[in-house]
């Protein structure tokens, strides 16, 4: 008797415990840690099995759930940060400067930015910046300010409903040195301005 | 033996959470391509066919974390009843074009873009490798799938997406492309 019913528990515990795994891949794929990989600053990359088939199991899955169709980065190097220079979560409250000079090493390059890993709508239809976009100044720096209010100049609309903030910088056809080196790409800053 | 019995239950319910996860893991890529293709579908996508480029826009834009300054086109590859043909016009231009295609458990199988094809016609050819290439037929690349129906994408850079003109221009190039059942 005591046997059938420790053979029960054991079953019905098997069945919860199957369950609760793919319960818990399920919610971390949907929402992976923010400072995974590497980069200088906030930004962070992953220069191996994006897109490929070298990916692992967690990577493909984390990668099918947002980045979906992500290209090798023999096409584009996927940057991502989540936070500002100072490591604090982005968020709507706050006005950020993205602040770069000149161009990064490859052939195209833009910075966009995701509320939970898609466009924020906005009247303006405006989602990113790039190379061919963003107003320089005459010494060939550029400025991207991000924040719910607008703003003169290129300005991100954050929006006014709350959420994960990403901005990816996609680096088409990068230079080697690139994935040879993520953390010495000279990337733009992401100065917190000001906060409400 | 009552700590033996609890160690027995403890190891497999930790085998069967492990085990759950690892096939989530498996799983979850398949059910991404999945649900998106359904969508697709339900919009009207068809199978072999490659749809119209349209400028998206934060209401119509699908597919997670996708890049609002390309112009795109994609197809749910069916290769079922045989090889496709898939041909294009690379744009001649300063900006990145390419075609991928990605396998249904999302993998890259193929990659090209316009620095490796050059301008111009372009012939593809899209099989499993259990497909034989048609007789005759001449192509620039051949993509062998690992899975009857895969995905492809058309990806065309638009140096700026307000500029109208200029985005009718790109989307009348990457329009040329089309596909075919191969023969």
């Amino acid at each position: 008797m005591r046997g059938r019913v420790f053979a029960a528990l054991t079953a019905a515990a098997t069945v919860v415990a199957f369950v609760a795994g793919g319960a818990a891949a399920w919610v971390y794929t949907g929402d992976p840690p923010a400072r995974a990989g590497a980069g200088p600053g906030p930004w962070k990359t992953s220069t191996k099995g994006v897109g490929d088939a070298s990916a692992g199991l967690l990577q493909r899955a984390v990668i099918s759930r947002v980045g979906l169709w992500a290209l090798p980065p023999s096409e584009v190097i996927y940057f991502r940060a989540e936070t500002d220079d100072d490591g604090r979560p982005l968020t709507r409250r706050c006005v950020y400067a993205i602040e770069g000079t000149g161009d990064l090493p490859t052939r195209w390059w833009s910075i966009a930015l995701y509320r939970d890993y898609f466009w924020v709508d906005n009247p303006l239809d405006r989602y990113s910046f790039s190379k061919t976009t963003v107003t320089r100044a005459p010494d060939g720096s550029w400025k991207i300010l991000l924040s719910e209010a607008p703003q003169q100049g290129d300005w991100l609309p954050m929006g006014s409903k709350d959420g994960r903030f990403t901005l990816p910088l996609r680096m088409y056809q990068p230079e080697a040195s690139v994935a040879q080196d993520p953390r010495a790409v000279p990337l733009p800053r992401v100065r917190r301005v000001s906060c409400a | 033996m009552r700590l033996k019995l609890i160690a027995i239950f403890a190891g497999v319910v930790a085998v069967a959470a492990s085990a759950g996860w690892f096939a989530a893991l498996y799983a979850i890529p398949y059910k991404a391509t999945d649900v998106m293709w359904e969508s697709f579908q339900k919009s009207g996508a068809r199978i072999n066919q490659l749809s119209p480029a349209r400028v998206r826009t934060a209401k119509t834009a699908k597919v997670v974390a996708d890049n609002p300054d390309t112009l795109t086109r994609s197809s749910i590859i069916d290769l079922s009843d045989g090889p496709v043909l898939f041909e294009a016009d690379v744009p001649a231009r300063d900006d990145y074009w390419s075609i991928s295609l990605f396998a249904h458990n999302t993998d890259t199988y193929f990659v090209a873009n316009d620095r490796s094809t050059g301008p111009g016609p372009y012939r593809l050819l899209i099989k499993t490798k259990d497909q034989p290439t048609p007789a005759g037929l001449a192509v620039d690349d051949v993509a062998v799938s690992p899975s009857t129906r895969s995905f492809l994408i058309i990806r065309a850079i638009m140096p700026d997406r307000d500029d109208k003109p200029g985005v009718e221009v790109l989307r009348a190039e990457i329009m040329k492309a089309s596909l075919t059942p191969a023969r």
